[in-house]
């Protein structure tokens, strides 16, 4: 095949590749479908399988699954006659391979991936990409009705605004897109815009150009639950011999950047269009299905090794999660984090844990196979982005695989998971920070939270703790020192586990659950409250936060004084809806009620943005309708803002409390401490 | 992914508001105590629940170790 390059492809009757070799190439390779089909009681199925040897190719063989070897058929079908099957035998019939990506079956078997040449290790950060790539911005919003606005185009060094009517515009882009011929583009609300802008070519007789063939491959929509809350997943429209990624919607283009998305590509044998667009759970699972696929492993079309029946207490004793140890609110100096570089599949990996080695411990899983050369990756990246920045890309989209792959083992559909694999990999995790809580103790240490993978301590010597925690755990940690952290009460005064922020000593300020961070703040709070804790970034010690108090208390009536002027963007409160019928008044019922009187399409999942007018009957506008806001709700927000910042001061002193705001208590609640290794006990 | 159950702290937090509860409706000289109970039930709750699998042991539990806690003088953190 020479050295090419592949970044997209399409499955019809053969394959299609997009490839970049001298130049960009489509090339068609033959290909035949076809699965695996094991009988229980083939004698009893002889009428099925004559019957099917007459229209299809039907070959006896012996296969592998992760179980071991499986004899069986070859069926040159595709997934409609497997389900024939299925349905034949009462579902008795064991089917594999049917389900899979016909493409990402074929690289595998080749042994290619996409977005890499012939033979090169996919477990590289190091890697080129000879794409040509465009940018492109359009301005306006394309979940509203109106016109699109200013075009603008940057690539193959130049740089081009597009300012004149629509269709000038239009006609304008199309033009510099077919002349640039870029292989990607990266384009903001990409997925909104591409439905958008084939209609309007429709419309002003223009040819579309953003697909090198006129064709498109259309992925639906669908809203689904994911660890208890309803998610939507927006359809799109990938053009073909093209790579189109959503900047905006995008999780791995946000967090991985582009060499993240290629090399998600690389890992999974999936085009860069898809790895932009599937979640990291779909990753990893499409990962795990082509390193299945590599070593010549049988994918299950259902899974069938369903759960034995078990007692509730049973399942209360095995099934537990993470280990949490609460901390007491407070503000602690010197302070460091111990912290396990991805557990949970370190843990699969050192204790061979793996849906068959549960009843054959003597095997060497497919799991754990599987994931430790993405382990032993991500361990490198996670050592060079220290150094170079340009690794931190995909040290992040290598983080997410590897913290969803084990949330997959427990999903009732994964294809190499088991729910007791699950609930071994927790129990192992509670087991490994029971332990390292009290080897920091038997050092000496003063254990303040512990949360899943990691401890906070008090440590006269965390180096030491480091080695021997390593050393008897068997897993490597990362150690972080915080000048002073400060963990924030639950609204009983026990301590929150997830809510803190704290100075680490190299300057950084680390921000965990607290408004600045969620997403259902308002920018206007969240602004105004980084904006407050950005003067404790240069407060090493105590004294020197105290010291920021008056400045910071300014800060925030300045934001209470500004918040009339705030424009209503900075105001919204995004949310993601679970539903599109609510029986109770909320700003949810309103917001959705709003956007469907205007005729948006919303699905469960969604994220809508709202301004409050009024709280008391919560009457809201959508961010582009307000012109009126209830002043007293935001100014609670923002009190609730200030509260988490001054709790600090008042932790450790400050002559004026917490008070002096809207919504602000006058004492300090109950429980707070300060407790520092110098100044407390 | 995985499973939902009622963890134990949630278990002792539920049944410490039940004491609380119950506690206002007695005595008037005896509701202070109740309400210490419940709060000692609650204080060891997310430590507790790695070795307990019935919230009320765990609640117990964490009350014992309180109160000889306060028998033997020492500062009893109780968030009152």
């Amino acid at each position: 095949m020479g050295e090419m390059w592949i970044f997209d492809s399409r499955v019809r009757e053969s394959i299609e590749l997009w490839v970049k070799r001298e130049g960009t190439e489509r090339i068609r390779v033959p290909f035949a479908q076809n699965f695996y089909l094991h009988l229980p009681d083939p004698h009893r199925y002889s009428e099925m399988l004559e019957a099917l040897a007459e229209r299809y190719t039907v070959e006896e063989c012996t296969f592998r699954t992760i179980h071991g070897e499986v004899g069986g058929y070859r069926v040159g079908a595709g997934r409609e006659v497997a389900e024939a099957i299925e349905r034949q035998t009462g579902f008795a019939a064991e089917l594999y391979n049917v389900d899979i990506r016909q493409d990402q079956r074929w690289f595998a078997e080749n042994d290619l991936v996409p977005c890499a040449y012939q033979g090169e290790s996919r477990f590289t950060p190091d890697f080129d990409c000879p794409l040509a790539v465009m940018e492109l911005r359009i301005e306006g919003d394309p979940s509203r009705k109106g016109e699109a606005g200013r075009v603008e185009v940057r690539g193959d060094g130049m740089e081009e605004t597009l300012t004149g009517r629509e269709d000038e515009n239009l006609e304008g882009l199309f033009g510099l897109i077919a002349s640039l011929d870029p292989d990607l583009i990266l384009m903001p609300d990409a997925d909104l815009w591409t439905s958008r802008l084939l209609k309007k070519a429709g419309e002003y007789g223009l040819r579309a150009t953003l697909s090198r063939t006129g064709r498109y491959r259309r992925v639906s929509s669908r809203s689904y639950w994911s660890y208890g809350r309803m998610e939507f997943k927006g359809g799109a429209l990938l053009p073909e011999g093209r790579v189109l990624i959503d900047t905006t919607r995008s999780f791995n283009y946000r967090e991985g950047g582009l060499r993240g998305v290629l090399l998600a590509s690389r890992l999974s044998g999936i085009t860069p269009a898809l790895a932009s667009r599937f979640t990291p759970g779909t990753l990893v699972s499409s990962y795990e299905v082509y390193g299945a696929l590599r070593e010549g492993i049988a994918v299950p079309f259902r899974k069938r090794d369903a759960e034995s029946g078990r007692r509730v207490d049973t399942l209360r004793e095995l099934d537990r999660g993470g280990m949490i140890f609460q901390p007491v609110p407070g503000v602690y100096t010197s302070v460091d984090q111990i912290d396990f570089t991805s557990l949970y599949p370190s843990i699969i990996v050192k204790y061979n844990l793996s849906p068959e080695t549960l009843s054959r411990p003597d095997l060497h899983g497919f799991l754990p196979g599987v994931l430790e050369p993405l382990l032993e990756l991500r361990k490198e990246t996670k050592r060079r982005k220290k150094s170079e920045r340009g690794y931190e890309g995909c040290d992040s989209i290598l983080k997410w695989m590897l913290v969803t792959c084990f949330g997959y083992t427990g999903y009732r559909n994964a294809k190499f998971g088991r729910i007791e694999v699950h609930e071994q990999i927790t129990c192992r995790a509670r087991e490994i920070l029971l332990r390292s809580k009290e080897i920091a103790e038997e050092m000496g240490c003063r254990v303040l939270h512990g949360i899943v993978d990691c401890l906070w301590v008090q440590s006269p010597a965390i180096e030491r703790l480091k080695a021997r925690v390593e050393g008897e755990i068997g897993l490597t940690t990362e150690c972080e020192h915080f000048d002073w952290i400060t963990f924030l009460p639950m609204s009983d005064g026990y301590g929150a586990y997830n809510r803190y922020y704290g100075r680490r000593s190299d300057g950084i300020l680390r921000l965990r659950g607290i408004m600045a961070r969620r997403g259902d703040t308002p920018p206007f709070v969240a602004k105004a409250q980084e904006g407050i804790l950005w003067l404790l970034k240069g407060a090493a010690g105590l004294e020197e936060v105290l010291a920021a108090e008056e400045k910071a208390r300014s800060r925030y009536l300045d934001a209470l004084e500004g918040l009339a002027s705030a424009p209503p963007d900075e105001l919204a409160i995004s949310r993601r809806i679970s539903r599109l019928h609510y029986s109770r008044r909320s700003p949810e019922a309103s917001a959705v009620a709003a956007c469907l009187e205007r005729g948006m399409q919303l699905a469960p999942g969604m994220e809508i943005a709202y301004v409050v007018r009024d709280s008391a009957t919560w009457e809201v506008d959508l961010p582009w309708e307000a012109s009126h806001i209830d002043l007293a709700y935001y100014r609670m927000l923002l009190g609730k803002a200030w509260e988490e910042v001054a709790f600090t001061f008042d932790a450790i002193g400050g002559t004026k409390g917490g008070g002096g705001g809207p919504g602000m208590r006058n004492t300090p609640p109950k429980g707070r401490r300060c407790c520092s290794s110098e100044v407390c006990d | 992914m995985g499973r939902s159950f009622e963890s134990v702290r949630m278990g002792v937090n539920a049944l410490a508001e039940r004491w609380r509860v119950e506690g206002g409706r007695l005595d008037p000289e005896d509701r202070g105590y109740a309400l210490i109970a419940a709060e000692m039930a609650k204080r060891h709750a997310s430590a507790c629940f790695c070795a307990f699998d019935d919230p009320l042991e765990a609640a117990l539990f964490s009350a014992l170790v309180e109160l000889l806690k306060a028998m033997d003088g020492r500062d009893v953190d109780l968030r009152l």
